[in-house]
């Protein structure tokens, strides 16, 4: 069982913590350098924690646990005016960020009013190809119960709303969060961080549950794996601009390199025990940017694990 | 029903309502307004759907000439003009730019311009405080209003606002409803 965590340090030896985690068998799934600072997102084995723990306090650096880390998470505003932005959409997402996952804001072409609100084919397609989607409405209850969920009702993903009412559930959707609505500030006070906790920990059970299920049929290889694999045989994802040149996702990834420059040289990776990539996991184009999205096959889908 | 001292939302969604007025505050503050825009009333029914909202609006400055900004002096070089307040420089400039073209201006240092003229500049207005209030007014209500409701009629004078938008085409009794605000007939 791998923990996901957030490791914050200085530049200086964070090599060694990068060793120390490969030799403890976990994996490093981003890296980020701010100047002399670092920010790592890393699996390390629940039971090696402890090591790695001590390892960050000899490097003065802190190890906290980030439980969204390997979730791509889609943060969906009916538009990107400022009705929505920057509160409380980008303040949603960056307190995710912070959380380990990684997020996409989307703002919807028609999303706005009650008539009008829908969602093009392209978004839909776009939003299911995240691990999860978070949807942030507004004040009024009958907004929400009553029209909005035309937007998210035929989503493949599970999906969160949020909201300014209290109200115990939406229909069709996993979880509703109220207290949040359109605002006009930002979150400073700790009732509202609390808010953002509640925010998280849904998320939380949601991905939960979505890894339990992939438990029951489990995936033919690990997605860390094949991220490994990919990193090494196509170099030119090191030349990638992206922070997250591969995105992790539960059950696949995101690769941002071009599907029609690079799909055959990704079909062709190869694995030790035989198998080639196109074996393991569907390889279909993005809607974003035309991107790559790799779906790894299940066991009983492949035939076998590797 | 959320009422305070300076904003009164009506709605048939209690809680919509105080998150709405809460809104307002932020906004109008957000946009330097809030001490601008006083009386406010509110209705927005979400199920109609319709937002109605009256404000008054208090007296703003009165117009900026360039008298009230510079003083004029005639000499050899040409007409100097002397800042005397610094904060309407932008649009001094502007209006005797526009009147004499760029190469017959010469901005000497912070509080000198000289004018290739031997004629009296006109006292012209440059600045009007009532119209920027009412620019700043009016944004700061369509970002309050809700954002699908895009059908608007607006009223704005010197004393008052008064603003109807919706998503459908707006009704008669929308429009009665807000001249009902205006006149302080209540709703």
């Amino acid at each position: 069982m791998l923990e996901p965590l957030m490791y914050t340090g200085g530049v200086y030896r964070n090599d060694e913590l990068i060793e120390l985690i490969e030799d403890l068998g976990g994996h490093v799934l981003q890296q980020n350098v701010m100047q002399l600072e670092v920010v790592l997102l890393i699996l390390v084995p629940a039971d090696d924690i402890q090591i790695v723990e001590h390892k960050a306090a000899e490097l003065l650096g802190t190890i906290t646990r980030a439980p969204l880390i390997g979730a791509e998470i889609a943060v969906v505003a009916p538009s990107l005016a400022y009705h929505h932005m920057p509160h409380p959409t980008c303040d949603i997402a960056e307190y995710l960020r912070r959380k380990g996952a990684k997020t996409n804001i989307i703002g919807l072409a028609r999303g706005v009013g009650r008539r009008a609100a829908q969602l093009t084919k392209s978004e839909r397609g776009l939003i299911n190809e995240h691990d999860l989607a978070l949807f942030v409405f507004g004040d009024f209850l009958s907004c929400i119960t009553d029209v909005k969920y035309q937007l998210y009702e035929d989503l493949e993903v599970p999906t969160i709303i949020t909201g300014g009412p209290q109200c115990d559930a939406v229909p069709y959707a996993y979880a509703y969060i109220g207290g949040i609505g359109r605002r006009a500030k930002g979150f400073h006070r700790e009732s509202e961080f609390a808010i953002l906790d509640g925010v998280v920990d849904s998320i939380s059970r949601a991905l939960d549950e979505k890894r339990e299920d992939l438990e029951k049929d489990p995936l033919c290889v690990s997605p860390v794996r094949v991220m490994e694999e990919i990193t090494q045989q196509i170099p030119e994802i090191e030349e990638s601009l992206s922070p997250t040149p591969i995105t992790m996702h539960l059950d696949g990834m995101r690769i941002k390199l071009p599907y029609d420059d690079f799909y055959e040289r990704i079909r062709g990776v190869k694995f030790i025990e035989g198998p080639t990539l196109s074996d393991v996991a569907e390889i279909e184009p993005s809607y974003m940017r035309g991107y790559i999205i790799l779906k790894i096959k299940t066991k009983s889908v492949a035939g076998f694990t590797l | 029903m959320a009422t305070s001292e300076k904003v009164k939302v009506n709605s048939p969604d209690d809680h919509g309502a105080r998150l709405i007025e809460e809104l307002t505050y932020d906004i109008l503050s957000d946009l330097d307004v809030a001490r601008s825009v006083h009386d406010i009333e509110i209705y927005v029914d979400p199920d109609e759907p319709v937002f109605i909202l009256y404000g008054k609006l208090t007296v703003s400055l009165p117009d900026i000439r360039i008298s009230d900004v510079a003083t004029m002096t005639h000499t050899e070089d040409g007409l100097r003009l002397d800042i005397k307040n610094e904060r309407y420089t932008n649009n001094l400039l502007d209006r005797i730019i526009a009147r004499y073209g760029k190469a017959d201006v010469l901005q000497l240092d912070r509080y000198t311009i000289l004018v290739a003229t031997d004629e009296d500049i006109p006292d012209d207005i440059i600045f009007e405080p009532a119209k920027e209030l009412k620019r700043k007014v009016i944004d700061s209500i369509r970002r309050i209003a809700p954002e699908g409701y895009r059908i608007i009629k607006h009223d704005i004078t010197d004393d008052y606002i008064l603003f109807i938008a919706s998503e459908e085409p707006l009704k008669e009794e929308w429009v009665n409803h807000g001249r009902r605000l205006a006149k302080g007939v209540g709703a």
